[in-house]
């Protein structure tokens, strides 16, 4: 669904860009395959890692890992969220049967945040955005939030 | 050729080459992997170009000055809202913001709100926030909100005090 939203927009926004302005249109255009190609190198090996990832570790394994409750089962949970990224539509089926098979609620509550806001995985394709300082500095502090907001759910759930 | 396309198409080459040798010995795996990288590719290929393009009109559209005034040094409060909103209304994962997150610097935006439109984006998403109470529980979801934002916030400013890069403009 919002893929095609996005694809509506793009689309239309082009049209209205070419009607005003063909110029500037084509160098809109330029740029974004300009920097598509540019990402392009670091999408096909990003995707490709997750992909044998996702592939060695079966579900019914990282379950059973996550069985064991308390700090370790915690910290399994926090730090395969952080070599990951995984987008939100898939992110949450997960959890949701991790949670069945009986993982805890606050090492979910980690789990979700390293894995949707920390990657080490994608970390390189941030890297040539930003530089390493920035992208150690953001994923190292994601991570911390991550364990912290865990942690609190602990207390309060 | 284009380097960038040679190179792509080299990494491709490898990618497959080592799937093929993970084929012999282990060929659950090496089919799981390649599933997988087609699906990640896929939902790459469906996001990221319209993206791109509407980066691309960004560009050559919104002038500096207007994105300095909403995201930059003194947007405050208004410029965080502004970069909470911008995270949470879009789609795709958060290696899709990256691109986006520059253009917005490249522009004049500050730090914290960079590193808060890219939390925003990550991890708190209103539709996503339905899914995550359907999976697991709306006091589940509500409480991971209620403590993610205002850490969001807090990384922001904590990072922009360590982060200090080569000045935009004087």
């Amino acid at each position: 669904m919002f893929p095609f939203v996005l694809m509506a927009l793009a689309a239309g926004g082009v049209a209205v860009s070419a009607w005003q302005d063909r110029a500037r249109t084509r160098a809109a255009l330029a740029y974004a395959i300009k920097a598509g190609l540019n990402l392009l190198p670091s999408l096909l090996a990003m995707t490709a890692a997750i992909g044998l990832a996702m592939a060695l570790i079966p579900a019914s394994v990282i379950a059973r890992l996550f069985q064991s409750h308390g700090t370790l089962g915690f910290l399994l949970l926090s730090g395969l969220g952080a070599l990951l990224t995984i987008p939100g539509p898939i992110a949450y089926p997960l959890a949701g049967s991790l949670h069945r098979m009986g993982a805890s609620l606050p090492a979910l509550a980690s789990f979700i945040t390293t894995l949707t806001m920390v990657g080490l995985l994608t970390s390189p394709l941030e890297i040539k955005a930003f530089g390493r300082r920035f992208t150690v500095l953001r994923q190292g502090f994601s991570l911390a939030l991550a364990l912290l907001v865990g942690a609190l759910m602990g207390v309060v759930l | 050729m284009n380097p960038l396309v040679r190179k792509s198409l080299v990494i491709a080459a490898v990618i497959l080459l080592l799937h093929a040798a993970l084929a012999l010995p282990f060929p659950g795996i090496a089919g799981l992997s390649a599933r997988h990288w087609a699906t990640g590719m896929g939902e790459v290929l469906v996001i990221v170009p319209s993206i791109l393009v509407l980066i691309g009109l960004f560009d050559a559209w919104v002038p500096r000055e207007v994105v300095a005034r909403n995201l930059g040094t003194d947007s405050g409060l208004r410029g965080i809202a502004f970069a909470v909103l911008l995270g949470t209304g879009a789609a795709g994962p958060v290696y899709a913001a990256f691109p986006i997150a520059l253009t917005l610097r490249e522009k004049g935006a500050r730090t914290a709100n960079l590193v808060i439109f890219l939390g925003a984006w990550a991890t708190i998403k209103l539709p996503m926030l339905m899914m995550e109470s359907a999976y697991l529980g709306t006091r589940f979801a509500m409480l991971r909100l209620v403590m993610t934002l205002p850490g969001i916030i807090a990384c922001g400013f904590a990072m922009e005090r360590l982060e200090r890069p080569a000045p935009v403009d004087a």
